[in-house]
C-alpha cells in the first residue's frame, strides 16, 4: 500500500480518510489534505467515506501527484488561517512571503510532467473539484500556447485542422484584430 | 460537415481503447500499463479534454491569444466564445483608438456568450455611444470594472450611468469624470473595492456610492473633487486612502463617524487638505498618517489637537502601531502629545518641512511623566526626505536617549550622501553608552520621497503603512 507520508502521520488525532484510485491502490491522507478536494469534502459532510473513497476516475499515478499537491497546499491553508490580519508586523511579512515562495517553487517543480500527466492531472483537478490545481494546471497549458499563432499551436500539440481553406479564411478575417 | 477522424481516436482511451470519459480503466494500473499505452509523440491529447476545461485554459490567455485558437480547428471554434472574458482595451492600442476601440470592444463582446470577469477601459475619449458600451448582457456577470477617460476635461466628462449597473462587481475604480448627481438607487452588495481617481462627484453623491457598498472593505479617493466634507460610517470598511490635488476647492474635513473595523487611514498629500480630521470611532485603527502642520484641527476620540497640539486631555488610541506625521521643523513639541496618545506605537515615520532651520529646544522628559511607547514599544524611527546635518540634533538626542527598546533609526536621504556627510551626522547624535537602547541600530538610506504617481499603483499605494512610498 502507498502511504500518504510520515509528515501526515504525526498529528495522530487528525481523522484520517482511505482514498482508493480507479487501479484499486490504497492512499491514507488527514481529512485537512483530502477536504482541498471539494468532491471529497462533500463526501465527508455526507458521511459516505467509511471503508474508504473510491476514486474511479483517477489512477494511482496520478492520485499519489493530486496527494502530494494537496499535503503541501493544505499546510499553507492551515498557516493562513492561523496568521493574524496584522499588516503592519513586518517580521510576520517576512515569514508569509518566504512560505509563498517556497510554495511557488513547489508548483514550479510539480509541473515539471509530462504533456499526458498535465492533461491526466487537469482531469483528476476537475473531478475531484480542486481549484487551485485546476487553475495551475490550466494556467500552465495557457502559458505553453501564449503568443504562438494557430499554425504553432496545432503542430505543438497535434491539433489536426479540419477546416476548409475558406472557413480558415473566414475565421481568420473575423478574428483580424487578433493578430495585429 | 464530415465526421471528423482524429476526435474519435482521441476521445478513446489511451490504456484499453474504449470510450473515454470518466470510465473506469482497469488497464492503465500503475505497472501493468501495456506497451501500446504510451502516448504517440503525435498524438492529440489535448483534444481528449472535454470543452468546459479548453473553455477553462482558454479563459487564462490574454483576449487576443484566446481568440487566435478559433483557428485551430471546427471544435475550438466554439471554444473560446464560450470563455471567461478578461477584456483590457489597453491590449488594443496603439492600432485601435478612440470610436474605433469602442467599435472593437462592442463587436467582441457581441460575438461573445462566456462572461465577462473583468472589463478595464483606461484611455478612451467621450464617444456618443459610450453609454450603449456598458449595456451588453455579457457584461452582467462582471466582477471587476476599470473605466477612466483618456484626458481630464474642465469638468471632466460625464461618467456613463450604466457603468454604475453591475451588481457583482468586487472591485471597481472609476476615474478622470464626473458622476451624475442622481446615482438612481445604484447598489453594489458585493463590491470590496473602491477607487476614484481625479473624480468629480458631488458629496450627495459619494455619500450614496459609500451607502450602496455595504461590504466595502477598500476605499481610495484618489484626487477627486466635487465634495467639501466627506463622513465615513461603514461596518465593514478596512482601509481608506485619501488624497487631495489642489487647495482649490478647500477640502474641509474628513470625519470617520463609525469604522468598527477599520485598521488603516492613509492621507497622501496633506498640503492641500483636508483641513480638518476627526476620528470618533475607530477602535481597530493600526496605521495612522499623515497627519500635518497645516492641519486646523484633529480631533482622535475625545482628543482635541489644534495645530497638533493637544487642547484637551488625552485619550490613548490604543491600537495604533504605526503612524506618520510632517511638520514645520523637527520640534519635538509637535511629536510629544502624539507619543502619549498611541501608548503602544511601534512605527514612526516623520517628516520636516524645513529641515534646514535649527530646531528650537523641545522639551525633554526632564522628570515628567513618562511615555508609555518610548518605554515599551517603539522600534523604529524613519526619517523621511532628511536633507541636512544641520537639523533635528535635539529631535534625534530625544529619541536615542527615551526610546529603550528602539532597534532602527533611518535616515532616508534624498541625495546621495557621502561617508563624510555620515560621520558628520554620526558626530552630532549622543554617544552610543548614552543611548537608551544599546540594540539600535542607524542607517542611512539614498532615497527620494515620491509616491508613485501613475493610475496604476493606486491600489499598491494601499498596502503601504505609510503615505510617503517606502
Amino acid at each position: 500500500m502507498a502511504s500518504a507520508g510520515s509528515g501526515d502521520e504525526k498529528a495522530a488525532a487528525a481523522a484520517m480518510i482511505t482514498l482508493i484510485s480507479s487501479d484499486n491502490e490504497k492512499f491514507e491522507v488527514t481529512e485537512a489534505t483530502a477536504t482541498l478536494s471539494q468532491t471529497i469534502r462533500h463526501m465527508i459532510e455526507d458521511g459516505c467515506t467509511d471503508g474508504g473513497v473510491p476514486l474511479p476516475n483517477v489512477t494511482s499515478k496520478i492520485l499519489a501527484r493530486v496527494i502530494e499537491y494537496c499535503k503541501k497546499h493544505a499546510t499553507a491553508a492551515a498557516g493562513e488561517e492561523g496568521s493574524s490580519s496584522s499588516f503592519s508586523d513586518a517580521a510576520f511579512l517576512e515569514v508569509d512571503r518566504a512560505f509563498l515562495e517556497e510554495l511557488e517553487e513547489f508548483d514550479d517543480a510539480f509541473l515539471e510532467v509530462d504533456r499526458a500527466t498535465l492533461f491526466d492531472l487537469i482531469l483528476a483537478a476537475n473531478y475531484l473539484d480542486i481549484k487551485g490545481l485546476l487553475n495551475l494546471t490550466c494556467q500552465k497549458v495557457a502559458d505553453s500556447v501564449k503568443g504562438k499563432t494557430p499554425e504553432q499551436i496545432r503542430e505543438m500539440y497535434n491539433i489536426v485542422n479540419d477546416l476548409t481553406p475558406e472557413e480558415e479564411a473566414e475565421i481568420r478575417r473575423e478574428t483580424q484584430w487578433a493578430f495585429e | 460537415m464530415a465526421p471528423l477522424a482524429t476526435k474519435r481516436r482521441t476521445r478513446s482511451c489511451r490504456s484499453c481503447g474504449s470510450e473515454r470519459k470518466w470510465h473506469v480503466c482497469t488497464a492503465a494500473a500503475g505497472g501493468h500499463r501495456p506497451p501500446e499505452a504510451v502516448p504517440a509523440a503525435d498524438q492529440d491529447l489535448i483534444s481528449d479534454l472535454p470543452d468546459e476545461l479548453l473553455c477553462a485554459i482558454v479563459s487564462f490567455l490574454p483576449t487576443k491569444d484566446g481568440a487566435r485558437t478559433q483557428g485551430l480547428s471546427r471544435r475550438w471554434h466554439t471554444i473560446w466564445p464560450a470563455a471567461t472574458l478578461d477584456l483590457d482595451g489597453g491590449d488594443f492600442e496603439p492600432r485601435y483608438a478612440g470610436a474605433d476601440l469602442a467599435g472593437l470592444i462592442t463587436r467582441i463582446l457581441s460575438g461573445h456568450h462566456g462572461c465577462v470577469r473583468r472589463l478595464r477601459l483606461a484611455t478612451f475619449h467621450r464617444t456618443a455611444t459610450m453609454d450603449s458600451l456598458f449595456q451588453p448582457t455579457v457584461l452582467d456577470k462582471l466582477e471587476e470594472l476599470h473605466f477612466r477617460y483618456r484626458f481630464a476635461m474642465a469638468e471632466g466628462d460625464p461618467l456613463p450611468v450604466s457603468a454604475l449597473r453591475f451588481t457583482e462587481l468586487r472591485v471597481a475604480s472609476y476615474g478622470l469624470c464626473y458622476f451624475p448627481d442622481d446615482l438612481g438607487g445604484v447598489t453594489f452588495p458585493k463590491l470590496r473595492e473602491l477607487i476614484l481617481y481625479k473624480a468629480t462627484i458631488s458629496e450627495i453623491s459619494l455619500n450614496a456610492m459609500i451607502s450602496a457598498c455595504p461590504d466595502l472593505r477598500s476605499l481610495f479617493l484618489r484626487d477627486s473633487i466635487g465634495f467639501h466634507r466627506i463622513c465615513i460610517s461603514s461596518p465593514t470598511l478596512v482601509r481608506l486612502g485619501f488624497s487631495v490635488k489642489s487647495r482649490s476647492p478647500v477640502m474641509e474635513e474628513l470625519v470617520v463617524v463609525n469604522a468598527p473595523s477599520m485598521e488603516k487611514l492613509l492621507l497622501f498629500k496633506t498640503f492641500a487638505g483636508p483641513r480638518n480630521i476627526r476620528v470618533m470611532f475607530a477602535p481597530k485603527l493600526e496605521v495612522l498618517g499623515c497627519l500635518s502642520s497645516d492641519m486646523r484641527n484633529v480631533e482622535l476620540q475625545s482628543t482635541v489637537f489644534k495645530k497638533l497640539f493637544a487642547i484637551s486631555p488625552i485619550e490613548p488610541l490604543q491600537a495604533v502601531k504605526v503612524f506618520s506625521l510632517t511638520a514645520q521643523d523637527f520640534k519635538l513639541d509637535n511629536v510629544m502629545d502624539f507619543l502619549r496618545s498611541f501608548p503602544c506605537l511601534e512605527k514612526f515615520y516623520f517628516m520636516p518641512q524645513r529641515s534646514y532651520w535649527e530646531d528650537e529646544s523641545g522639551q525633554m522628559l526632564n522628570g515628567g511623566p513618562s511615555i508609555e511607547c518610548l518605554d515599551r514599544t517603539l522600534k523604529e524611527i524613519i526619517l523621511i526626505d532628511y536633507q541636512g546635518s544641520s537639523g533635528g540634533v535635539k529631535f534625534f538626542q530625544f529619541f536615542l536617549m527615551n526610546a529603550r527598546v528602539l532597534e532602527k533609526m533611518e535616515f532616508q536621504i534624498p541625495f546621495d550622501c557621502s561617508k563624510k556627510r555620515k560621520a558628520k551626522q554620526k558626530l552630532l547624535l549622543p554617544k552610543r553608552k548614552d543611548w537608551a537602547s544599546q540594540a539600535a541600530k542607524l542607517s542611512f538610506v539614498h532615497r527620494t520621497n515620491s509616491v508613485h504617481c501613475e493610475e496604476d499603483s493606486t491600489r499598491e499605494m494601499l498596502s503601504y503603512d505609510n503615505p510617503f512610498g517606502c
